[in-house]
């Protein structure tokens, strides 16, 4: 599993949970916000992407305003951190 | 022994303005509007506060009681993230106006929103201790909002009110399943109250650690109580609720974490177990401390209790502590809690226009902490007093002398 793999995986659950949202219009320096995800559809986006690693993060570690890059990496290390 | 709530009241103010009134008059986003899940926001007036509303919420309960019954009261607990003193608890004056026997415990405590589960649970271990059998407790939770800082999602969700419960071994509102409960805190700075005149905070950052207080505390009362299942043990829940669609949130991610069930199935869900919490809710807005409670209030006047039925209640308070625990309510319950003609008062409120509502955000700013000399002037919203509190044997504040607060019945 690589920074991509996450990447990619992520942009599809904003996908997901934003359904009117072109994945190609993503740019990965862009925060949650920017896409329109209010506050309900970050815990769903973050929830999904957690469901999808096999990962469990506390919640208040992700509050943190990241952007979909930085998501990405921080998810990935926790993701390296429990295999 | 059984042990709980044995009578239950809330008072909710007595103006609200329509959510989607602010929403429009400030330009706020409204797709967030749907999301919140608010129909309307409380308003109080200049001559109310914390104790105004507590001893409004109280009486119709105390009124009730038999004068050897209200003697038997011996301890007072608020439980407050809006006192008016460093010093002297809200208690003091509530004690007086409610006219309680002196042989009696009054102090105050606070957990921002979870006070009120805080003083509940001390109450209910003080009458289950027995080292005064028969005695009762009564907790009252009351809040005021904190000058609205206007123009945020924030103002439309902060509004006033008071929740006062009489504990006692007669429990006909609820009985507490004893020590089915699980707690969860932990130190996080998500919103709170720094200054006398604001609450402030990370929004985003209460959400989700209101959401791992849910999961974890949840996880301690599943440690304690054999079998016990977050879809199959309880027939209602009861969240805290600073608007509904945190609870919606809240409800979704068990479901989703639990049993990966489908949006479908989670809605059914909540429409069946949850919804029947938030009627009150949704009309009144959030009001901290005492809002879990506004929320069993809702339950008891608009659930199907036609049996014995468990619920499931998760308070949490910012900062943070936590508690999920359950307890009994009965068709009894429903009856008793209708006594209080709980959705009668709150259709009873003014309905304030855009412009009355900013007047009286202005006026009460001028009574926020600290008021040494004032007297209250009805004569500047008098529209609204006449129409909720002349001539009803309210409480309402009439004037300051020198810190000391003089209330008057309306």
């Amino acid at each position: 599993m690589n920074k991509e793999y996450v990447l990619e995986l992520l942009k599809g659950c904003i996908t997901e949970t934003l359904d009117d949202l072109d994945i190609n219009s993503i740019r990965h320096d862009q925060y949650l916000k920017d896409l329109g995800a209010n506050s309900l559809d970050r815990m769903d986006i973050i929830l999904t992407v957690m469901e999808k690693l096999e990962i469990k993060v506390p919640l208040v570690e992700m509050a943190q305003t990241r952007s979909i890059h930085d998501l990405a990496e921080f998810l990935l290390q926790k993701k390296v951190a429990v295999q | 022994m059984n042990v709980g709530i044995e009578s239950i009241n809330l008072y909710a103010g007595p103006a609200y303005i329509p959510v989607s009134t602010i929403f429009e008059a400030r330009g706020l986003d409204m797709e967030r509007f749907n999301n919140l899940m608010m129909d309307n926001k409380s308003m109080g007036l200049p001559c109310e506060d914390t104790v105004t509303n507590a001893v409004n919420a109280a009486k119709p309960i105390i009124d009730q009681l038999s004068p050897e019954e209200k003697d038997r009261i011996e301890l007072v607990i608020t439980a407050s993230e809006s006192g008016l003193d460093f010093g002297k608890s809200l208690s003091t004056y509530i004690h007086d106006y409610l006219g309680l026997n002196r042989n009696c415990r009054l102090f105050e405590l606070k957990q921002a929103c979870y006070g009120g589960t805080a003083a509940l649970h001390m109450a209910a271990c003080f009458v289950a201790s027995g080292v005064s059998p028969g005695a009762k407790a009564l907790v009252i939770a009351s809040d005021v909002a904190r000058a609205a800082a206007k123009k945020t999602y924030a103002e439309v969700s902060q509004a006033v009110g008071a929740v006062a419960m009489l504990i006692s071994d007669k429990p006909d509102i609820l009985e507490l399943d004893w020590g089915a409960t699980g707690y969860y805190g932990y130190e996080v700075m998500d919103t709170c109250r720094p200054l006398p005149e604001i609450e402030t905070g990370d929004p985003d950052l209460s959400l989700l650690s209101y959401l791992d207080c849910l999961e974890n505390s949840f996880k301690h009362y599943a440690e304690r109580v054999d079998e016990a299942d977050f879809r199959e043990t309880f027939d209602y829940l009861v969240f805290h609720t600073p608007f509904a669609g945190m609870v919606k949130g809240g409800h979704r991610k068990m479901m989703r974490d639990l049993y990966r069930l489908k949006p479908d199935l989670i809605e059914a869900d909540f429409s069946k177990r949850v919804s029947p919490s938030l009627q009150h809710c949704v009309q009144v807005g959030n009001i901290y401390s005492a809002t879990v409670y506004m929320a069993l209030c809702s339950l008891l006047d608009n659930g199907d209790i036609n049996d014995v039925k468990r619920v499931g209640i998760f308070s949490y308070g910012s900062g943070c502590s936590s508690e999920f625990y359950s307890g009994i309510v009965t068709p009894d319950s429903q009856h008793k809690i209708k006594q209080m003609n709980i959705q009668q008062q709150l259709s009873r409120r003014y309905p304030l226009n855009m412009n009355e509502y900013d007047t009286l955000l202005d006026l009460n700013l001028e009574w926020i902490f600290g008021v040494q000399n004032k007297t209250v002037n009805v004569a500047q919203f008098s529209a609204m007093y006449d129409h909720f509190f002349a001539g009803r044997n309210l409480l309402v504040l009439d004037k300051v002398t020198e810190f000391h607060r003089e209330y008057r019945f309306s």
